[in-house]
């Protein structure tokens, strides 16, 4: 891989940065949190709470992956992105399983009148 | 690759790699990217520990979520954290032109930023307080105390890390380490953000439902 | 801060004269420690080598020597755990039922109920924390480097840094016994049971920080192996021509990066618990008892799956150097690595099976277990053609690999059964799932054991004694079959674990079984620490050469015997899966470096020495609630880590001339080095199944 040793400020992950990706990510994740809040303080939005929420959080995320982390298949950041793709799976298993396991022990052993 | 090839191309020069160096920059970034996947495993068994907590009856008949939320605050910290990573997003511009006073000046806001962050949350957290709503009341308080601090006391090191990283460069420039390091810092700020989507979201914003 | 029973002082927290236990099992425990202690201390200084302590091993960041101190740290505490397997077996046999004769002040043998539990506590914590996986990581620090022809780990400082934390954490242990007491609450520290209402003493918080400070040490590590394994290759080393070892350290490494966190977070939470008074797993006040479980095993079933999957890698080395013949099946064998390492992140609740989550998620959670059955079972398979039609030697590492087969066998076998949750209902808490864990634990032994014997000529260049290693084989197995194998039996026959006496007299014959094969496991350590008496006393008798067994494959075997501190004088370059066999066919493997250039390598440090100190005393600080101590000694650590960053000097050059006099030293000694038995280069007569190319 060719590259000059000698100066750090050249290496490919500095060369990389992108200013106006920062600031796209900085409006867009800006505006879906304030979609998000519009969502649950306004009454007349709140049916669609429980798609709103983890669909803009989702978008968010994804938009600051790509746009500050700039993960992708480059090979500055091909192994970034190899192992945070193999991460989100484990997260979603440790969190969703752990959520399933505990509604399905409540439904099981809680009295009907203390669940909600 | 058949072995008269082999006997070939394998002349003492083939047995051996002179003049091989690695890319120790990209090695530091992906060893410190590794520790900031495992960092995420402890967000993911602290929002596993949230979802189980956060029934009414985890609540010991004390107040939950929606008695403490206040929307537009909560927002509001979502501004402030968002443009320190904006910040230092100036930071990595200024450091891929070699720009040192920008690099400096990028530092000194993201860290102001991100303290007043922090300084909100404080707020936040000592009116709570104030009013006995602590993490020993209930396990439901002790969840949403536990994920919201853990990501507090990490913008918390990297205030310290940014300050530190504001001295380095000062006084040694931009040598490999300095360089990596911000590298490192960067990766380390932007993931507290990403952590703080999550938890606006399914903390704070759920909670007002 | 939550108000704790007991005394309690600003200045010494806990700890008082109370402490101290006056227990005559812990008094001659400690007067054993204490002679031993100062006996080491007086020859060190009497044989004048504090300066070459210190250079040479306290302040080094050679992955040599780090892991070499792990594994010696883990033969301590293997020795401590073993310790505590006889105390059990033999209170179990004293305990013959409800009317047993009791000594010492018990009622049945002679542990009372609350040491017999610390006693069992500390053995699981230990062996599976403090022993094996520090001896797993010490051999995959010294191998892996070598495996991919690198000259260290990618991060050296941060190596050193985990070895002294797992120290601490080992240290921490240790002191329990004689400051104090341990959780009596197992291994896995169950709650309430740990809660400060159930444990108001500081044994669960000994028992808490000690793993704590050890696996942040492992977790860096884990970073720091998957770092160097993905950058650090030489070239010529694709991932089609890693060695299988290295497949199933990056594997291994990978469970263990993802999963510590989440123990972190468990215990972390308990520590809330104990410290802040919260509510997460308290009986009341909303906690939730079972969350602790959850977070526990989402940890702890990945962790096996960390311990075995070395082991697994070790088997794939020894096999076919033993065979002379490459590994059947590379392929199916890293995807299966993999493919275990996935799936076992899926199966945890299978520890627990009846806590009342419900049918449905035991029957997903089952069948997600038993498909760990199948890449196991491919792996198996793969041994098994590996050894048909191969050349087969049986020399002590052999030995226990092919033991280890046997051992995954049966475990394998039963592990599937419990996975079966009307199965697992019916020997929950059974010495069954005792004998089942220790049956597969025994896979990670043998694994260790045989790679022990196998890399001990390459790190220390000379061989281990074969006469007495055959024994301490032979004498381990057989202990290992007279302790588990009845287990199995008693265990189906209801006899319950962790309890400090037979309810059952019935099965006494069986506790007789178990104490005979204890029995044997003694006459085995003997033969352990004869072995390395007569091989350290006869070694310059049979020096080896930079192929110890004649018939190695793996690039560590180009390297001198024992390996220098840079590994390679020059970078080699990597032409074929099985790199040797493929120098050996080219009848190149004798050729030398011509030019040998300046080499970089990184300074000796005492910072991760100085860290481990202060974290020493941050866990005793915290263990006794010392405020003072642990507030002075966090801040010092965060202020060593950030004066440290500020160093910029951290690297130094060997010249090129200096290399080339080492390895002239070096080729010298291994002049006229046999390896016993078989000519010291070549295989005679090549066999087209051998390279890898």
């Amino acid at each position: 891989m060719a590259h000059d040793i000698h100066d750090p400020l050249k290496h490919p992950e500095v060369q990389i940065a992108n200013g106006w990706g920062y600031v796209a990510s900085y409006v867009l994740s800006a505006l879906l949190m304030a979609g998000v809040l519009v969502v649950v303080v306004y009454p007349s939005f709140v049916a669609m709470a429980s798609f709103a929420l983890p669909a803009a959080a989702a978008l968010a995320v994804l938009i600051q992956i790509v746009l500050l982390f700039q993960l992708g298949f480059s090979k500055t950041h091909a192994w970034t992105t190899i192992s945070f793709l193999l991460i989100v799976p484990l997260f979603v298993i440790a969190v969703g399983l752990t959520i399933w396991m505990f509604n399905s022990l409540d439904a099981r052993t809680m009295m009907a009148g203390l669940m909600h | 690759m058949g072995r008269t090839a082999g006997v070939a191309a394998a002349s003492e020069t083939g047995l051996w790699a002179e003049h091989h160096h690695h890319d120790a920059m990209s090695t530091r970034t992906l060893g410190f990217w590794l520790y900031m996947l495992s960092d995420a495993m402890i967000f993911a068994g602290l929002f596993a520990s949230y979802a189980v907590l956060s029934h009414h009856y985890n609540a010991a008949g004390g107040p939950t979520i929606r008695d403490i939320v206040h929307p537009f605050y909560a927002y509001a910290e979502t501004l402030m954290i968002l443009t320190s990573v904006l910040a230092y997003g100036w930071v990595m511009v200024a450091l891929k032109a070699g720009n040192r006073n920008g690099v400096l000046i990028g530092l000194a806001l993201a860290f102001a930023l991100g303290a007043v962050f922090v300084g909100l949350e404080a707020h936040e957290f000592s009116g709570l307080l104030h009013q006995g709503i602590d993490a020993e009341r209930s396990g439901y308080l002790s969840a949403f105390y536990a994920l919201v601090m853990t990501h507090g006391i990490h913008m918390v090191f990297g205030l310290l890390w940014i300050a530190t990283m504001f001295a380095q460069v000062a006084s040694q420039g931009f040598t490999d380490k300095t360089v990596y390091r911000l590298l490192n810092l960067k990766m380390f700020w932007h993931f507290q953000a990403v952590i703080w989507v999550l938890v606006f979201t399914f903390v704070y914003m759920r909670g007002v439902l | 801060m939550v108000h704790v029973q007991g005394p309690w002082s600003p200045l010494l927290g806990r700890l008082s004269m109370g402490a101290i236990p006056d227990n005559p099992i812990i008094t001659g425990a400690f007067i054993f420690a204490a002679i031993f202690g100062v006996l080491a201390l007086a020859y060190v200084t009497y044989a004048r080598k504090w300066v070459y302590l210190w250079r040479e091993w306290l302040t080094t960041v050679d992955h040599k020597k780090i892991g070499v101190m792990y594994i010696l740290i883990g033969l301590v505490m293997l020795f401590r755990g073993f310790i505590d397997a006889l105390m059990m077996r033999t209170q179990q046999l004293l305990g013959d039922g409800l009317h047993s004769a009791g000594y010492l002040g018990a009622t049945h043998g002679y542990l009372v109920p609350y040491h017999f539990d610390q006693v069992y506590s500390a053995h699981g914590t230990i062996m599976i924390l403090f022993a094996a996986t520090p001896i797993l990581v010490g051999i995959m620090n010294i191998i892996v480097p070598l495996q991919i022809g690198a000259r260290d780990m990618a991060f050296p400082y941060l190596n050193a840094l985990g070895l002294w934390l797992t120290t601490v954490g080992a240290a921490l242990i240790m002191l329990s016994l004689f400051l104090g007491d341990f959780s009596h609450a197992g291994w896995i520290g169950l709650t309430p049971l740990t809660e400060l209402a159930y444990s108001p003493g500081v044994g669960t918080d000994y028992w808490m920080w000690s793993i704590q400070i050890a696996s942040v040490g492992t977790t860096l590590g884990a970073a720091n192996l998957i770092a160097t394994i993905i950058k650090m290759r030489a070239p010529g080393m694709t991932w089609s021509r890693l060695p299988i070892f290295t497949w199933t350290a990056l594997s291994t490494n990978i469970i263990a990066l993802t999963s510590f966190p989440v123990l972190a977070v468990a215990l972390g939470l308990l520590g809330a618990d104990r410290y802040f008074g919260t509510h997460f797993f308290t009986a009341g006040m909303g906690g939730n008892l079972m969350l602790y479980s959850n977070l526990f095993w989402i940890w702890g079933h990945p962790e096996v799956y960390f311990v075995i999957l070395p082991a697994f890698g070790m088997m794939s080395e020894i096999i076919p150097t033993f065979s002379e013949k490459a590994l059947f099946g590379y392929i199916t064998m890293v995807a299966a690595s993999f493919a275990i390492a996935g799936v076992s992140w899926a199966v945890w609740l299978h520890h627990f099976f009846t806590m009342g989550a419900g049918p449905d998620v035991n029957t997903f959670f089952s069948i997600a277990t038993m498909m760990v059955g199948i890449p196991t079972g491919v792996k198996v398979f793969n041994w098994a053609f590996t050894i048909y039609r191969g050349r087969s030697r049986f020399d002590t590492p052999m030995m226990w690999a092919l033991g280890a087969l046997f051992m995954l066998l049966l475990g394998g076998l039963t592990g599937m059964m419990l996975a079966m949750p009307p199965i697992n209902y019916s020997v929950h808490n059974s010495v069954f799932v005792v004998a089942h864990f220790h049956t597969m634990l025994m896979v990670v032994v043998y694994g260790i054991l045989g790679a022990v014997s196998y890399w001990f000529p390459k790190v220390f260049g000379f061989k281990l004694n074969e006469r007495l290693g055959k024994r301490f084989f032979w004498y381990f197995t057989a202990g290992t079959v007279l302790v588990f194998i009845p287990m199995y039996a008693s265990g189906f026959m209801g006899m319950t674990r962790r309890l400090d006496y037979l309810s059952n007299p019935h099965l006494f014959p069986f506790e007789v079984a178990e104490e005979l094969g204890i029995g044997l496991y003694l006459v085995s350590v003997y033969y352990f620490v004869a072995q390395l008496f007569v091989s350290v006393r006869d070694r310059n008798k049979y020096p080896v050469g930079a192929d110890a067994w004649g018939t190695g494959r793996t690039l560590e075997w180009i390297t001198p015997s024992p390996v220098p501190f840079y590994n390679f004088a020059v970078t080699p370059r990597t032409h074929a899966r099985d790199e040797l066999v493929w120098r050996r066919e080219q009848g190149l493997e004798h050729v030398s470096v011509k030019h040998y250039e300046d080499i970089l390598m990184p300074k000796n440090t005492a910072v991760p020495l100085i860290i481990g100190a202060l974290t020493l005393a941050l866990g005793f600080g915290l263990v006794w609630r010392i405020w003072w101590l642990t507030d002075l000694s966090f801040a010092a650590i965060i202020v060593t880590v950030i004066l440290r960053s500020f160093v910029k000097d951290t690297d130094y050059t060997v010249g090129g001339k200096e290399v080339a006099g080492i390895e002239k030293g070096l080729q010298a000694r291994m002049k006229g080095a046999q390896a016993s038995g078989l000519p010291s280069g070549g295989v005679g007569g090549l066999r087209p199944q051998e390279s890898n190319s």
